[in-house]
């Protein structure tokens, strides 16, 4: 397969529970930091869980939230960006289920996420392609393809990729009911994990196919792969998984030996920790690059990940170092995987994978370079 | 690169399963309202499914559809590993928002009916069914939009991010009357060989009239 045209990355935004802006984020990541808290506005929730990492008070305006937060996150991205001209800018929403408020209450929102992305669209005055994708906790770097896909076809010349999920009791009591909830604050790869701590969040990325535009951080490639084993479990081996991490590398023309730093889906369940760490491994033969996540620290934002989680691994390649996994202590996973302990100075910082699995097999991952 | 042929077609509606694998059935005559039961799949296609029963109504039509377009003959082995799978629907999984919603102020949790909650589920269901392993994408569409799940896995193609694509939408509603509606079609480069069952249509709006029209 040929490589891919490289799309760049122009411009970048995040709302997370450490707050409003991609600043705020990096620096709660790189200095081990985690969001994820006793439960205030989802208190009255009776879930198995004693945390999440929720949005602080105030810090969206008045409104439905979703909505509010993509907002908040596509203004950063599109300010970093220049503000760019909004008659022929593409959006891809990501999100898994936007906003549930008419399903569980008398609001307007049904769950499906297309509503969400029309009125961003709208909200934003955006006059290019418009794209919903839900695609569950892949959903993010899915949306990041589609527009990359896209911008390599020539379709546009910018694309809007925003990813976003609130937490809401229907979510936090669907995971209570799988037994995939930590009782406390998760701990991916760990050999006490328990299960996943959720957070909400928004995270936008503004793609370009003008080199001139550039940050300086391109997005080299992406794959998909789905494990076609199991709607809800992994693959035993990660093989899906790896899979999608190959395509990604072969479309950026990439190998494996050319990674410097992995940014890890991490979700803390027992099931997806063992099998992403064989699945990398397995990529990578026998030993990864430095490799970390982040829902630890950010709680778990589903349709969200993606994108916050691509701006993490653009901000490793830009520091040139890894920041800690928050919540390891003693790792129980194929030692092949390089879990970063501490903070580590990457000695090459030009390329970063990412990846991300989500319900119904889907497996997604990018590849960005610097 | 030149137009995808549709090598397969699967169609689900209120009325009726109809395929390019030769499959005509009239949910009247099956004695089932759509999205069927545990007996639907054997009653259409002669052979069991074990878990169909414990399906969404999403997942249930979909599937239906997929075999009815005969994936598993049609689709050689060798390429189902680089197979897409686009899949688009405007209601998403409504029916199990509600039943799970539902089940919130009840003594137990509805666990199962959870994963179907997502509407990249049902795309899963296809997936392990036909052993489908490439690229995934699951896309929520305004009312009519279901022709961007052809587009896009044409798109894939054109890209060389798969082999071939099995494109759908899907859309159930069991309000009364039923509202169902799914169109599947496999889509194959003109170089995999595949016997083109229908046209490309110049006219994405015309995807539905041009899928019908090849199934007689």
């Amino acid at each position: 397969m040929p490589p891919a045209p490289p799309t760049f990355v122009a411009g970048r935004g995040a709302v997370t529970a450490f707050g409003a802006g991609r600043t705020s984020l990096a620096e709660a990541l790189w200095a081990g930091r985690s969001a994820v808290r006793p439960r205030h506005r989802t208190a009255a929730f009776a879930v198995p869980t004693a945390v999440a990492a929720e949005f602080p008070a105030g810090v969206l305006p008045p409104g439905e939230p979703a909505l509010q937060a993509a907002v908040l996150a596509a203004h950063e991205a599109l300010a970093e960006a220049g503000e760019p001209p909004r008659a022929d800018l593409g959006l891809v929403l990501a999100s898994t289920k936007a906003d549930l408020s008419g399903v569980v209450g008398a609001g307007e929102g049904l769950g499906q996420p297309w509503r969400l992305a029309h009125r961003l669209a709208r909200t934003l005055e955006l006059g290019g392609p418009l794209l919903s994708v839900s695609c569950a906790c892949a959903s993010g770097l899915v949306a990041v393809a589609a527009a990359a896909r896209r911008l390599a076809a020539g379709e546009c010349d910018r694309m809007l990729v925003v990813g976003v999920d609130v937490l809401h009791e229907f979510v936090l009591a669907g995971f209570g009911s799988l037994n995939a909830l930590d009782p406390a604050a998760c701990r991916p790869f760990d050999r006490a994990r328990r299960g996943v701590s959720l957070g909400e969040g928004a995270g936008a990325l503004l793609l370009t196919r003008h080199s001139g535009e550039s940050l300086g951080v391109a997005v080299a490639g992406h794959g998909g792969a789905n494990d076609a084993c199991h709607v809800t479990g992994p693959d035993r081996a990660g093989r899906g998984l790896a899979l999608a991490a190959a395509r990604a590398l072969a479309l950026a023309g990439v190998a494996p030996a050319d990674v410097d730093v992995v940014h890890l889906h991490g979700t803390a369940t027992q099931a997806n920790d063992a099998t992403e760490a064989l699945g990398l491994v397995g990529l990578f033969g026998g030993r990864t690059p430095p490799s970390f996540g982040t829902k630890a620290q950010t709680g778990h934002t589903l349709g969200a990940a993606g994108v916050l989680e691509a701006l993490a691994a653009i901000e490793a390649l830009q520091r040139g170092t890894a920041p800690a996994n928050v919540g390891l202590d003693d790792p129980d996973v194929d030692p092949g995987l390089d879990l970063v302990r501490a903070e580590r100075h990457l000695p090459r910082a030009r390329c970063a994978l990412k990846v991300a699995s989500g319900f119904g097999g889907i497996q997604a991952a990018v590849v960005l370079r610097a | 690169m030149s137009a995808p042929a549709i090598a397969a077609i699967g169609l689900v509606d209120r009325e009726r399963i109809v395929g390019t694998a030769g499959v005509d059935k009239a949910w009247r005559d099956l004695g089932s309202a759509p999205p069927g039961n545990g007996r639907t799949f054997r009653a259409v296609f002669g052979r069991g499914d074990e878990t169909f029963r414990r399906l969404d109504v999403a997942s249930r039509v979909l599937v239906l559809a997929g075999a009815a377009a005969g994936l598993d003959v049609v689709l050689p082995a060798a390429v189902r590993d680089d197979t897409a799978l686009v899949v688009a629907t405007t209601v998403g999984c409504l029916d199990a928002d509600r039943q799970f919603a539902h089940s919130l102020g009840a003594e137990m949790l509805a666990a199962p009916v959870f994963p179907y909650t997502l509407p990249s589920t049902c795309l899963g269901e296809l997936a392990l069914r036909h052993g489908l392993r490439g690229a995934g994408v699951c896309l929520s569409v305004a009312p009519g939009d279901g022709a961007q799940a052809f587009a896009e896995g044409a798109r894939l193609l054109a890209a060389g991010e798969a082999a071939a694509a099995v494109v759908a939408w899907v859309d159930v509603l069991r309000d009364d009357p039923v509202n169902c509606d799914a169109a599947l079609a496999l889509l194959a480069p003109p170089g995999l060989g595949l016997r083109a069952v229908a046209a490309w249509p110049a006219d994405p709006a015309r995807v539905r009239s041009a899928l019908r029209a090849a199934c007689g």
